[in-house]
């Protein structure tokens, strides 16, 4: 007879078993150190904790556990894992063309624009908008709010310094994106980095700000949150879109990752859509 | 032939064939025909003529959804499901994040993020690349293979590379059923030799037989 160690059976109560070691394990990182990653989608959340207890030397779930509740540097590493998400500059070329040929116009009638960056990661794509509104004249009425859930690569964003390696596709990214000056103009290189010209970030406060656990601090007129939502799940994507539309003006703006979406969120009423595939949207009601 | 008059209590539990599952029903273990519940495709290089042979082979009323990882270039957009709705009698679409899982669609990674499953329902990151390629294939068939255990069939199909073979060691860890192109017939050998040699892959077949194979592997599953 085959006896309770089928190892199908088996694979399926360890992998039974991890699932309540990572709701331990979030459980735990939120009551000590505050950040809640409870409602972080599951699949990639899972990929990450994995890397980290690799890269710990660690062979459990629970041994994670334990050892970032007692050892606050591991804690860190952790948070850089959970929390970095790749970018480029002017990362999906067409949403920065769109935004120039759709939302600035709009922009322009504005004697003041309030712009928030949740989720600025590095701040690639923060200094691609203040190029972008620099290039269109719009630069000096405009404030960006960029935040990140992260103080390492808020530090990092607040100095402008990338690596040059990646300035090929920077530049080529600059140019797809309707980009009508000379990308080399916009930073300095030196041995292995590039530092991006410092009136780029004039008009930026860079902060911290967890989405998930803290609340509307202003009024904005142009939100961009892009390829942050799909690390989440539906019910704290719905939460984060509310605080949005709290955060957000009557006809403010909204612009997330090509491939998330507003629909079937509890706001998508109160938007209407400017551009579908690049999803940029204006909020109506 | 002698019989064997051991009691099955003694015996060691016996390989399990294919297209056959396990559940525990109390204390007793059970066996059933396998539901499989997704198909999971990987293919890179000659992945374009790959797909489209076996997606023609598919008809309209399969029984369950598809989830492709093709690697694709960072700006890739339409193009891809355009091609590949030419010669498939399923919807083809690019995944949005969140998307349901639903049977007789064909679901593509979209270019420059990786494709994830949950039960039920995609999701998307922009994790960094694995094995230089995102989307990755291992990324789609672990996460599938983490999500529906023994519901899984992975297919892996021609590429210049080995993403898929960790893939594949997991779904078949986990139970599910693996499918790999034969390397003879592939335009690029290597990714399908690379699952043959890390994982125990249940079928090894020429390109034109992994379509029917399909249909009829969960024609009689259902």
């Amino acid at each position: 007879m085959p006896s309770d160690s089928s190892p199908i059976i088996e694979e399926q109560e360890k992998a039974d078993l991890e699932e309540i070691e990572i709701q331990l394990l979030t459980e735990g990182i939120y009551r000590h150190y505050g950040f809640d990653f409870r409602d972080y989608s599951r699949p990639s959340l899972r990929r990450r904790i994995w890397k980290r207890i690799y890269a710990e030397g660690l062979s459990t779930v629970s041994g994670l556990l334990e050892k970032i509740l007692h050892d606050p540097a591991s804690m860190e590493r952790l948070l850089l894992d959970l929390s970095i998400n790749t970018t480029a500059m002017f990362r999906d070329p067409t949403f920065y063309l769109r935004f120039r040929q759709k939302v600035v116009p709009l922009l322009r009638t504005y004697p003041f624009v309030r712009i928030w960056h949740a989720g600025c990661s590095t701040g690639e794509e923060v200094y691609s908008m203040a190029i972008l509104l620099q290039e269109e004249g719009l630069y000096d009425r405009c404030r960006i709010y960029a935040t990140d859930i992260n103080e390492a690569v808020l530090q990092k964003a607040k100095a402008g310094i990338f690596p040059i390696a990646t300035m090929q596709e920077n530049t080529s990214n600059y140019i797809s994106a309707g980009g009508t000056g000379t990308f080399s103009d916009y930073y300095t290189a030196r041995y292995d980095y590039t530092i991006f010209r410092p009136s780029l970030r004039e008009n930026v406060v860079f902060a911290q700000h967890n989405l998930v656990t803290d609340a509307s601090f202003n009024h904005f007129n142009v939100i961009f949150c892009r390829n942050v939502l799909i690390y989440f799940n539906n019910a704290l994507q719905d939460r984060v879109q509310q605080l949005f539309l709290q955060s957000m003006e009557m006809f403010g703006i909204l612009g997330l990752g090509r491939k998330e979406s507003i629909r079937y969120t509890t706001v998508q009423d109160n938007f209407e859509e400017i551009d579908a595939e690049e999803k940029l949207y204006r909020r109506v009601r | 032939m002698a019989r064997d008059h051991r009691s099955p209590a003694d015996s060691p539990a016996p390989p399990l064939p294919p297209g056959v599952r396990a559940w525990r029903d109390g204390r007793v273990l059970r066996e059933a025909k396998q539901k499989y519940e997704i198909v999971v495709i990987g293919c890179s290089m000659g992945g374009m003529h790959a797909l489209t042979d076996i997606l023609g082979a598919i008809p309209a009323d399969f029984p369950l959804p598809i989830a492709i990882v093709q690697h694709r270039y960072k700006t890739s957009n339409e193009g891809l499901p355009m091609y590949l709705r030419k010669t498939s009698k399923l919807a083809v679409v690019d995944v949005m994040d969140k998307q349901w899982i639903k049977p007789g669609t064909v679901y593509l990674a979209p270019a420059d993020y990786h494709l994830l499953v949950e039960r039920g329902e995609f999701s998307l990151s922009v994790d960094a690349a694995v094995a230089y390629s995102r989307p990755s294939v291992d990324v789609l068939f672990e996460s599938a293979a983490d999500a529906y255990g023994p519901g899984v069939i992975g297919v892996v199909l021609t590429g210049a590379n080995s993403d898929g073979a960790r893939g594949a060691v997991r779904v078949k860890k986990r139970g599910g059923f693996m499918v790999v192109q034969d390397p003879k017939t592939a335009e690029a050998p290597s990714m399908p030799q690379a699952a043959i040699d890390a994982a125990k892959v249940d079928r090894i077949l020429p390109l034109d037989r992994i379509g029917p194979f399909l249909v009829e592997l969960c024609r009689n599953s259902r």
